[in-house]
């Protein structure tokens, strides 16, 4: 395909894992948009989407980890992700910088993602396609 | 680039609103050019008078009143959904442009978001 | 039954992508503002609602065959039920391209 036909993407996801379709349907979408040589920009949660970047979920093992699969999938590409930091804090995700400065008992998000403010959102706006994959509710 | 977000779901019992508000004002504060439409069960968002305060819920009453000067362009409410939640519009708070969120309408807009 | 890129038209004003059933008061308002020029994307509970969108919609209208095969909806080479027409199944390549080709995208 020409490299005319590429894109870039930035993907929102505002459903949460285990409470809707959205991680899986982004995923999926993801590793497809990646086979065949787009790039993405940036990963960015808001809403109960934020909860893709828990590191303290535990599903059955006979299920998918979409935490774990969605961190996995973002490391292997280099692909930056974000949480919304209202979102985040509001709904107990907090990073280790978050922790000191609220004195809370642990922190929580896993790896690669970082807390980062709805400015990320606009910036990926102005240079990228953005998609969003919400709750089906 | 003009982008549209769309606040559909009703106050108070869902948290959608807020998000979308919270888009809106973002994009306003990088200069982005945005507008607003409450649709569906979101007119509600628009009526004057609400008190909040007995469900430990602050009011948007004065986030929307100072929109236009925060920089968002435009406060458009759904004309139908405003009729079926009784909002006449001395119901409304000021600054609502009463519209119908036909196909020409929203091919006004580069993007059309929702929050959730 | 997958589309290949040859059958997607060269330029798609706006890709509505809808994962809602027709019931849902977005499913109402994604269909008011189709135009012909447009494409629908059916995804997870919305291609439950695959025969009622297609009727309804003046544009052509796709599902993801994931989601339809995960609800019982199989693909059929049926005759009748391709003359009361048939949402056409695609894959998630199809959906990478179809957002590649589309203007703006809508996930209602």
């Amino acid at each position: 395909m020409a490299d005319i036909f590429l894109k870039t993407y930035t993907l929102v996801i505002t459903g949460a894992p285990y409470s809707s379709q959205a991680p899986q349907t982004a995923l999926d979408f993801a590793r497809a948009a990646v086979t065949a040589g787009h790039q993405i920009d940036r990963v960015f949660l808001y809403g109960d989407g934020v909860h893709i970047a828990s590191a303290l979920a535990c599903p059955p093992s006979d299920e998918p980890h979409w935490p774990k699969l969605w961190s996995e999938f973002l490391t292997e590409h280099q692909i930056p992700a974000v949480a919304c930091v209202a979102s985040a804090l509001r709904r107990g995700l907090v990073d280790s910088g978050e922790q000191q400065r609220y004195e809370l008992p642990a922190y929580n998000v896993r790896a690669p993602f970082e807390i980062a403010g709805l400015g990320e959102w606009v910036e990926a706006g102005t240079c990228s396609k953005v998609i969003y994959f919400h709750s089906g509710a | 680039m003009t982008t549209l977000i769309v606040i559909d779901q009703a106050p108070y019992g869902s948290w959608s609103g807020r998000e979308g508000l919270d888009m809106a004002f973002s994009l306003a504060a990088f200069d982005q050019s945005c507008a607003l439409l409450f649709s569906g069960a979101g007119v509600n968002w628009l009526r004057a008078g609400q008190q909040p305060d007995g469900l430990g819920q602050k009011s948007v009453a004065q986030n929307l009143g100072a929109a236009a000067i925060f920089g968002v362009e435009a406060l458009y409410a759904d004309t139908r959904a405003c009729q079926r939640y009784a909002l006449a519009d001395d119901a409304l708070i000021a600054g609502i442009t009463l519209i119908t969120p036909d196909q020409a309408f929203m091919t006004g807009f580069e993007n059309v978001t929702f929050a959730g | 039954m997958s589309q290949s890129v040859a059958d997607l038209p060269a330029q798609i004003y706006t890709l509505h992508i809808l994962n809602k059933t027709a019931e849902h008061p977005r499913a109402a308002q994604c269909l008011a503002t189709l135009a012909a020029a447009d494409i629908v994307l059916l995804i997870e509970n919305a291609v439950l609602s695959a025969p009622e969108v297609t009727t309804a919609a003046p544009c052509p209208v796709f599902m993801l065959a994931a989601d339809a095969r995960a609800r019982g909806l199989t693909a059929t080479a049926d005759v009748s039920t391709e003359a009361a027409g048939v949402t056409p199944q695609i894959g998630y390549e199809q959906m990478v391209q179809l957002s590649a080709l589309a203007t703006r995208i809508i996930s209602w």
